[in-house]
């Protein structure tokens, strides 16, 4: 064996910055999980600290706060799953239009607002729903209807937050797919043209399994991602009004661990969260390998 | 095979990287503890603080802190966080383990960590090198030994020293409240005494244009949350029993109640959500900021009614002609409750500590005693003598006002860090005119305020750990109580849900929590 790697040097040599980069700074620090089943004290530093078992978890699930939290947090990422399409549906109409300069504009447009920081983006909200001089607000009165308190409605808030996140970032997630659609074969659509295919039969029946792959590889990355909802994002949304529909897990661990300086029960929360992110990506590369071949490994 | 032991080898290698960084001791020069100051060598300490928003100059180039420097030649090397980040930036350096030298300003640690890091080492205990080190803190706190029991944790150790402030009126004072006399007179209503009064006296601003601009841009009420000076807590006085600020223990003949679970608390709420309902409360109380909040009220077209705030001075100015708000005197709730809030005194402890990894901790010792002299004390709490200080003829200190278009806030703060500096100050300091009317103030709520207030008392290290464990669900911000409040405030139905909202602080150990500062309050009267 070690004569193989020899005769193959240099591509080990290639391969070490990246696998140093993931010992140090991907698996290294999972030596630190282990506080979420100590009672974690400075002084005695993460080996040191006495083992508790599952105290932590235990604790965790006790609190008042857990099925509203779970609650919060599975609503949140199944609302912008349920959005997912949204990218898809705006490549693919994108695709169609034959304007090219019309189309370079609107794909700058629609990107555009992912450059925006999240704390600006969040003022920004503040502004255009103020209940007062905010332009939606603006629009309901104009209709006659009452003026709605957005960012201070419960209600409201997981919509005012999925949606917001679409503004943001569908433009930029679209340009995946155009990629993936002008990858597709000129010859299908030139041969369903002259079988006399419409447009919607073409995109339906062409530029879609075409795309497909891709599509499947970002939805499995995307479940993988679930559950774990940008942090910043609701954080700055959170007030005491929303915070029953506002508080999920993220933030949860967040005050737990960085300003009540409760580490190891946070970090129980934060492993109790990996792990359903990681038994869902499992099953879902699962199903995706059994329905059309496609999936991560 | 083979890629399990590249993969081992590179973990091998990550963790010697990650052991090899742990070492921190820092080299500086050999300096006898008791050398004579200025020291011959020049020494250089981290201290970490929290920093003032009004403050334009950081630490280290405040006057106070130089004229330090010349007396010593100890250089202060200053780490500031300013509000929110201050908690978390806090946190980190604990768990980080990359201590500064020692911890400087009022409260920079809460009471809990106080104990918690003291009992585990990371900060050292004090009272030893007070004795040797500290001649200006021994004498005082000879002097003082009610203060000595504050400081002191029930191990018997002081692990940090206190800032005191008794020149009255800022010791035991709180929120003061406030109603636009124009408005009254408008309306043609007296200065209500009553919380139905207040009601009528609210209901009559709402609706009409008392500001003369054609807009209804009238707020009736408006107040913030969590906060012992702009805070509505002061209103639950009226009912029976208070909530002072974030305090929400509440004593009476020895007995320790938690406020939020009693039937006052209940009758409290409902009064709030009545005005909330009829629109008399500013609808924006529950997201403001305390800027928005001053803004608000200080802008030139009055557009609040009744308010909360500090005093008049503080908020629109020294020049009485042009205060068009009065005092509103403690309410009188429907069962003849009167009562308002006032502070525990004037001592915050955890207000300096030193850490175990300060190499010259007796030094850190005798350059903080320079603050605790009496004249020093005074320029650290309000600037040096010449641009804000003058001796006046009968033997005190009189303060400068400030120069035109600068506010008296940030005055204070030019050249120290002012209320967040570490100082002991008594009656040396000749009141200001603004200080005079809040003393006045003062003098007005006096009458109503309880004879016992729960202390900032330390608990020991079982106790402290056991409440970081409850509390924080229930007494954080947007907490428990927090959110419950709003809800209540926003949408009624207090009534029905009363008596789950009891259930539900029990099933979250609040009866364990109130035994607790009933035990710690009965241990600390004792060895009074």
């Amino acid at each position: 064996m070690l004569k193989k790697i020899l005769r193959s040097y240099e591509l080990y040599l290639l391969m070490l910055p990246t696998l140093i980069y993931f010992a140090i700074f991907q698996y290294g620090p999972i030596y630190g999980v282990q506080i979420a089943f100590k009672q974690f004290t400075i002084s005695r530093g993460i080996t040191g600290s006495p083992w508790v078992g599952f105290e932590q978890f235990e604790r965790f699930f006790s609190s008042y706060q857990f099925w509203n939290l779970l609650q919060n947090t599975l609503l949140i990422s199944l609302y912008e799953l349920a959005l997912f399409p949204i990218p898809i549906i705006l490549a693919l109409l994108l695709n169609q239009l034959t304007s090219h300069r019309f189309r370079k504009l609107i794909q700058t447009v629609t990107y555009a607002p992912h450059f925006i920081s999240v704390v600006v983006m969040v003022g920004m909200l503040y502004l255009f729903l103020s209940p007062s001089k905010g332009i939606l607000n603006q629009i309901l009165m104009l209709f006659g209807l009452d003026p709605v308190f957005f960012l201070a409605a419960p209600e409201w808030f997981k919509t005012v937050f999925v949606f917001s996140g679409v503004w943001q970032n569908a433009g930029f997630s679209m340009i995946i797919y155009i990629a993936a659609l002008a990858g597709v074969s000129p010859d299908l659509h030139e041969a369903a043209v002259m079988d006399g295919a419409s447009k919607a039969r073409r995109i339906w029946h062409i530029d879609l399994p075409g795309i497909m792959p891709t599509v499947m590889i970002l939805l499995i990355l995307n479940i993988g991602q679930f559950m774990s909802i940008g942090f910043e994002k609701v954080y700055l949304m959170q007030n005491s009004v929303n915070i029953t529909s506002s508080e999920i897990i993220q933030t949860y661990v967040y005050k737990a661990g960085l300003l009540n300086a409760q580490y190891s029960y946070s970090t129980a929360i934060g492993l109790f969260n990996s792990l359903i992110s990681f038994v869902l990506l499992l099953s879902v590369n699962m199903i995706a390998r059994k329905l059309n071949q496609t999936s991560l490994w | 095979m083979r890629k399990q032991s590249i993969v081992l080898a590179s973990m091998a290698l990550a963790l010697g990287m990650t052991a090899c960084s742990s070492d921190n001791t820092r080299n500086g020069p050999d300096v006898d503890a008791a050398s004579a100051f200025p020291l011959e060598e020049t020494i250089e300490l981290e201290f970490f603080a929290q920093g003032n928003a009004n403050a334009i100059k950081p630490f280290g180039e405040m006057q106070v802190f130089k004229d330090l420097q010349d007396k010593t030649n100890m250089t202060i090397q200053w780490t500031t966080a300013t509000g929110p980040d201050f908690a978390e930036k806090k946190n980190l350096i604990f768990a980080s383990g990359e201590l500064p030298d020692a911890f400087y300003g009022t409260g920079v640690l809460s009471n809990n960590e106080v104990v918690q890091y003291g009992v585990e080492g990371l900060i050292i205990p004090l009272e030893d090198m007070i004795e040797e080190y500290a001649p200006n803190l021994h004498a005082f706190l000879e002097e003082r030994p009610d203060i000595k029991a504050l400081i002191t944790a029930p191990n018997g150790h002081i692990y940090s020293l206190p800032h005191v402030n008794e020149f009255d009126p800022a010791a035991e004072a709180s929120a003061a409240m406030f109603v636009n006399q124009d408005w009254l007179d408008q309306v043609g209503m007296d200065v209500p005494e009553t919380t139905d009064e207040l009601y009528e006296v609210l209901k009559a601003f709402k609706g009409a244009d008392l500001n003369g601009n054609g807009q209804a841009d009238e707020i009736p009420m408006s107040f913030r949350t969590r906060d012992s000076i702009s805070g509505i807590e002061a209103l639950t006085g009226a009912f029976g029993k208070l909530v002072t600020g974030t305090n929400r223990f509440y004593v009476e003949d020895g007995t320790v109640y938690f406020t939020p679970m009693e039937p006052e608390y209940k009758e409290y709420v409902s009064y709030v959500h009545k005005l909330y309902a009829e629109g008399l409360i500013d609808p924006e109380v529950f997201s403001q900021e305390g800027q928005v909040y001053d803004a608000k009220i200080r802008a030139d077209e009055r557009t609040v009614g009744v308010l909360f705030g500090w005093s008049r001075s503080v908020l629109w100015g020294q020049e009485r002609e042009n205060w068009d708000y009065v005092p509103i005197p403690a309410l009188k709730g429907p069962e003849g409750h009167q009562l308002w809030p006032r502070q525990p005194g004037g001592t915050t402890v955890g207000s300096f500590a030193i850490t175990n990894t300060n190499p010259y901790p007796e030094l850190t010792m005798r350059w903080l005693d320079h603050v605790y002299e009496e004249r020093t004390s005074v320029e650290h709490a309000f600037g040096p003598f010449g641009s804000h200080l003058y001796d006046t003829d009968d033997g005190k200190i009189g303060l400068h006002w400030p120069p035109e278009g600068t506010a008296e806030a940030a005055f204070r703060v030019q050249e120290t860090p002012g209320p967040g500096a570490v100082y002991i100050i008594g009656d040396l300091i000749q009141r200001r005119p603004s200080q005079q009317e809040k003393r006045e103030l003062v003098e007005m709520y006096a009458p109503f305020t309880p004879e016992e207030v729960y202390p900032r008392l330390m608990m020991d290290e079982e106790d402290v750990n056991r409440l970081a464990v409850l509390e924080p669900e229930l007494f954080q911000e947007n907490g428990y109580i927090d959110s419950q409040f709003t809800q209540w405030v926003m949408r009624g139905n207090i009534d029905a849900e009363w008596d789950a909202y009891v259930e539900q602080l029990k099933r979250m150990n609040i009866e364990e929590i109130v035994e607790i500062y009933q035990t710690n309050y009965d241990r600390l009267m004792e060895s009074k």
